[in-house]
């Protein structure tokens, strides 16, 4: 064990993955919803994990409007942004490549924590979201002698290039609508220059193997995060992919509640569901032609409404095209890093699709 | 006195991942599953060789020192710490170097390659029991939120930690008729992660038709554990129509001589794996001693199942027409419904034959004492005959209309049958019948 990481039990996954690329295909779902009131529910479905399936019984509470909910009290008040949760999605995924990058190579990890920023751009009127453009990564880590400067350079080069959700946002993405309504959505509208735009963070800490928080600016909300026991992890929270996607499904059931308040349409419950898959031997290194990101992202909407049909369609696809985070996997985005042994500052670069 | 590093010790077969500064990525670690674990002197067959020499052969310790030919029983707790030991805790390949007895030990080791040999396997783990096998593959393979389908009429060991403690866990369990391939379709969930049955069921003997329902499982990811603990590997081995585990309360048949207990859980060494690192925090491993007795007894195994198979089936034969018995359950004879299972099986089917008595419960109880060589006694699959009544003792739990719904009705005896003379086995019985 390295860092908490079975290196055996990688090692084996990978060769058994490079055997048959069915073992490789890691299928992720979440899904939300709303009947009413100021918040969503956000969920994660069963995974599966190569021929496997994965049980996942995780879930946040996520806000209709622009403000999270915080309580030093319980927990289960605690309320989540769609965009809080993309960013734990992405920074956790990014810190889990550099564990492993950092077991692979043998070197033992003090500390951890990767401080994840974004732009976010909001209609001046109404604090709508429009969009999350760039993104920051300031690395921080201790390790042992034989963790040298360089190698964490090398491997922070990895991660850019094999991080699963990194490279979903660093590179154009096409997401498929399936249920009602079919549509391929491979661009979006340019945002409007008069948004404003405010920054958004999260702290993603590693805490050992792989379990992980995110802790944002409150300094008491916190989102577990860890792998799926069929894929070395402990089943302590959602791993970063299903942290991702149900960032998605949050955002779209709040732009189509959003958008039916102004078109006058009742709705009495919204169901979104999204997936999407892993093949992991583009982010094991196996196959160089195999991509690292989320693949196959598609959605489905159930709407619970007395409105017509053509109304109900034409919301989920008014929906889509103003989603934030539908935006962030459609889009590229340009992602800054850099790397810091403690406080002192090794290297720094731009990755971009 | 050689020290540490002098000393030889036992080099499992497992390889190293290599990790370190030389390796880039992870698609450079070298580590790949290896069936096992096992070391050089543990013997392995070639997969062609017949069940029985498998039996006798798979697995045996050739000590390198003494030349004994037996496997010695390596009654030890801890062994030496080597270079290979420090790097087996770097590199997480723990289950392949002996280093305490509940990681793994020689005589383990024997009995595992024996069993995996004999059901097709590439690994298989022992513990102290039946139940110790079952409750920690279910929880090694499930998680959280998971769901599993399982028997209207599993084992009663079973049966009581699937409904009383796996909701504990939050784990679901639906229970269904194991040979209706509907039901047990209609019960799929989309967190339904296992199907958890039994080859042949305890004690109507109902064939499990493993083939469907493992095709059925592969559409949906679900994992398929068989419990094959009234079958065994001689009669029937479900890895090969696809099952994922299979399980046996080592303790019946396996061991076949009622003198100790054990389990065993066998697959391949991806799912093995899991279930090992389950054990080591749960507990139940098999003690060395337990082990050298089970795979004493597996030795025999092929030799005992046949004969065991064919005494319950000319029991069986002799009961189908006898004026005091209104039933018998036997997949021999006319009639049995589980056509699936007469084609797995090619006439061996275990020692268990089950009847209903004319006169219900007091009949059948009067019945039993009659008898002078089949022993009054729970369990099943020793050399010895043992006889039992479900209602008073398996199945004791259950309501009247509980019983009925899973078919146990009045005078209704299960019959373990052994090895003894199949004349001597018949006459007892028969004189039995004629003194109620």
């Amino acid at each position: 064990m390295k860092n908490g990481v079975s290196i055996a039990g990688m090692s084996e996954i990978m060769h058994e993955i490079k055997g048959d690329t069915a073992e490789g295909i890691f299928s992720y779902a979440a899904w939300s919803e709303w009947s009413g009131g100021e918040t969503l529910a956000a969920n994660v479905a069963p995974a599966v994990i190569g021929t496997v399936k994965s049980s996942r019984g995780f879930g946040w509470r996520v806000a209709l409007g622009d403000k999270a909910a915080v309580s030093d009290v319980c927990q289960s008040d605690w309320v989540f942004l769609p965009e809080e949760l993309a960013l734990a999605g992405l920074g956790s995924c990014a810190l889990l490549t550099m564990v492993k990058g950092a077991s692979t190579r043998g070197s033992s990890l003090e500390h951890l924590c990767f401080k994840v920023k974004a732009v976010c751009h909001r209609q001046p009127e109404d604090k709508v979201v429009t969009a999350l453009t760039d993104f920051d990564y300031r690395v921080e880590f201790e390790a042992d002698a034989a963790g040298e400067n360089q190698m964490f350079q090398e491997i922070l080069t990895k991660l850019s290039n094999h991080s699963p959700n990194h490279r979903t946002i660093a590179e154009a993405n096409t997401v498929s609508l399936c249920q009602p309504v079919k549509a391929e959505i491979a661009e979006m509208a340019p945002v409007s220059a008069a948004d404003s735009q405010t920054e958004i963070r999260v702290d993603v800490h590693w805490e050992y193997g792989f379990q992980l928080h995110a802790a944002y600016a409150d300094g008491l909300r916190r989102l577990k995060i860890d792998q799926p026991k069929q894929a070395g992890g402990i089943d302590k929270g959602a791993n970063p992919q299903e942290i991702l996607l149900a960032s998605l499904v949050a955002c779209l059931t709040r732009t189509l509640v959003a958008h039916a308040e102004q078109a006058n349409i009742l709705l009495d419950g919204v169901r979104v569901d999204a997936s999407g898959h892993v093949d992991m031997r583009g982010m094991l290194g196996i196959a160089p032609e195999v991509p690292s990101k989320l693949q196959n992202i598609s959605l489905n909407f159930s709407l619970d409404s007395h409105a017509d049909q053509s109304a109900l369609h034409d919301l989920i696809y008014r929906a889509a095209e103003s989603s934030p985070i539908l935006r962030l996997l459609v889009e590229k985005q340009r992602i800054a890093l850099h790397l810091y042994r403690g406080e002192t500052f090794i290297t720094e670069f731009i990755s971009e699709g | 006195m050689a020290t540490n590093k002098q000393h030889v010790g036992l080099s499992a077969d497992g390889n190293m991942p290599e990790s370190g500064a030389q390796k880039s990525w992870m698609d450079q670690l070298n580590r790949k599953r290896v069936p096992g674990p096992r070391t050089p002197y543990h013997h392995k067959l070639d997969a062609r060789t017949g069940c029985s020499t498998r039996a006798v052969h798979s697995g045996t310790y050739h000590d390198p020192v003494s030349g004994a030919v037996g496997t010695p029983v390596f009654q030890s707790t801890t062994f030496l710490f080597q270079d290979k030991t420090y790097d087996a805790f770097f590199e997480g390949v723990t289950r392949d170097v002996p280093i305490y007895t509940r990681y793994g030990n020689p005589s383990q080791w024997s009995v595992q390659e024996k069993v995996a040999a004999l059901e097709g396997a590439e690994s298989a783990v022992v513990f102290s029991s039946g139940m110790a096998a079952i409750a920690t593959t279910v929880y090694a393979l499930t998680n959280r939120g998971g769901h599993i389908v399982t028997s209207y009429d599993v084992y009663g060991g079973t049966y009581n930690l699937v409904r009383e403690d796996l909701h504990q866990s939050d784990r679901e369990v639906s229970f269904v008729d194991p040979t209706d391939l509907s039901a047990i379709e209609a019960a799929i969930q989309q967190n339904t992660q296992m199907f958890l049955f039994e080859g042949l069921s305890n004690p109507l003997l109902k064939g499990l038709p493993v083939k469907s329902i493992c095709e059925l499982a592969r559409k949906h990811n679900i994992l398929v554990v068989i419990d094959n603990t009234f079958l065994s590997p001689v009669a029937s081995r479900p890895l090969e129509f696809g099952a994922d585990i299979v399980i046996h309360s080592a303790t019946k048949y396996l061991n076949g001589h009622s003198d100790m207990t054990a389990g065993v859980a066998s697959g391949s060494r991806k799912f093995l794996d899991r279930i090992w690192a389950q054990m080591l925090r749960l507990g139940g491993q098999l003690d060395p001693n337990s082990c050298f007795l089970l795979e004493r007894g597996l030795k025999t195994l092929a030799l005992r199942m046949r004969a065991h198979s064919e005494n319950a089936t000319a029991i069986a034969s002799a009961l189908d027409s006898h004026p005091k018995i209104t039933r018998v359950y036997h997949p021999s004879l006319p009639g049995y419904e589980q056509t699936e299972l007469l084609d797995i099986c090619k006439g061996n089917y275990g020692g268990v034959v089950s009847f209903e008595i004319e006169g219900g419960d007091p009949a059948a109880l009067a019945f039993m004492e009659k008898l002078e060589l089949a022993q009054v006694a729970t369990s099943l699959g020793g050399v010895e005959s043992l006889v039992s009544m479900p209602f008073n003792t398996s199945h004791s739990s259950l309501t009247e209309r509980q019983r009925q719904q899973v078919g146990i009705r009045p005078g209704l005896i299960r019959f373990s049958a052994g090895v003894e003379d199949q004349n001597d086995l018949l006459n007892d019985i028969l004189n039995a019948l004629e003194q109620i």
